[in-house]
């Protein structure tokens, strides 16, 4: 595949996750107003992407994940977090517009980095610095802003 | 103007998300990605599931049938098309222009937002975002 179409379909590809994005974020506050409660919306999304996740494995098994516990810890501890980020995230969906919940939630990328900083993973760069002022800056704004 | 309840379960999301992904990258240092997608969404499933079963029991076994199609569908679009998309978006063009694109998701749920459930935004809401969008980038560009 020559380099021009790879961009294309993956700068689609890249779009259209955005798009899928920010359409997940409608559906869920219509969802809480219309059809269940915010716990119950995610137990019940959870269940089916688990479902779907499922099929997708079977068709690429992994073997030997006794010998891989050490990741499959970190795993566990990566879907615990999920568990509360999701549930969090239906319950502000479900208390305030989409305009204002999902800026905040998509700056989840600085939480990676400055808990990647804290395990020693990544530095801190004056990028990640000037990233994090216009964060917290942003929510400030949007928090004062909410329902004005 | 309503609480700020709802800003914090926001940031409270954006935290446990933004930690969730430092540990699934520790978790697929060995482990193929879709089965450890898989193993992260059962714990999930089961910790969420049981706080449901606790503190909404009879909600949860008497859902509608639409209310299981919409939830239904906000997990397969979430946990299968979004996550798939970033996955193949970054294997086609690389982290560092997928990334930012990626990011601009909540300028999709903002325009979605006002077309189909009528929601307003003002322009501090709108700088706010601008601004967060911004900041995403300078994060995700700054390894």
């Amino acid at each position: 595949m020559n380099e021009k179409k790879k961009l294309i379909i993956g700068l689609s590809i890249a779009f259209g996750g955005a798009f899928v994005h920010g359409m997940s974020w409608v559906l869920v506050r219509k969802g809480t107003s219309d059809y269940a409660s915010p716990i119950a919306g995610t137990a019940v999304s959870l269940f089916f992407g688990m479902l779907m996740l499922t099929i997708i494995a079977m068709m690429q098994p992994d073997v030997h994940l006794i010998q891989k516990r050490k990741e499959v810890g970190f795993l566990m501890l990566s879907g615990a977090c999920i568990g509360v980020a999701m549930t969090a995230s239906f319950y502000a969906l479900s208390l305030a517009p989409v305009v204002v919940i999902a800026p905040i939630q998509s700056s989840y990328p600085l939480f990676t980095a400055l808990v990647s900083h804290f395990f020693r993973l990544e530095k801190v760069t004056s990028r990640l610095v000037i990233g994090t002022i216009l964060v917290v800056v942003g929510i400030v704004f949007i928090t004062i802003g909410r329902g004005s | 103007m309503y609480s700020i309840l709802p800003i914090i379960f926001a940031i409270a999301a954006a935290i446990f998300w933004g930690v969730a992904a430092v540990f699934v990258r520790l978790g697929l240092k060995r482990i193929k990605p879709q089965v450890g997608a898989l193993i992260s969404i059962v714990i999930s499933v089961l910790l969420v599931g049981l706080l449901a079963l606790i503190l909404n029991f009879e909600e949860l076994v008497s859902l509608t049938f639409p209310a299981l199609l919409w939830f239904g569908l906000v997990g397969i679009v979430y946990h299968v098309i979004g996550r798939y998309a970033s996955f193949f978006s970054i294997q086609y063009i690389g982290a560092v222009k997928s990334s930012p694109i990626l990011g601009s998701a909540p300028l999709f749920a903002t325009a979605l937002a006002i077309i189909f459930i009528g929601e307003e935004v003002n322009y501090l809401v709108i700088i706010g975002t601008v601004s967060i969008i911004a900041g995403i980038y300078f994060v995700s560009t700054s390894k």
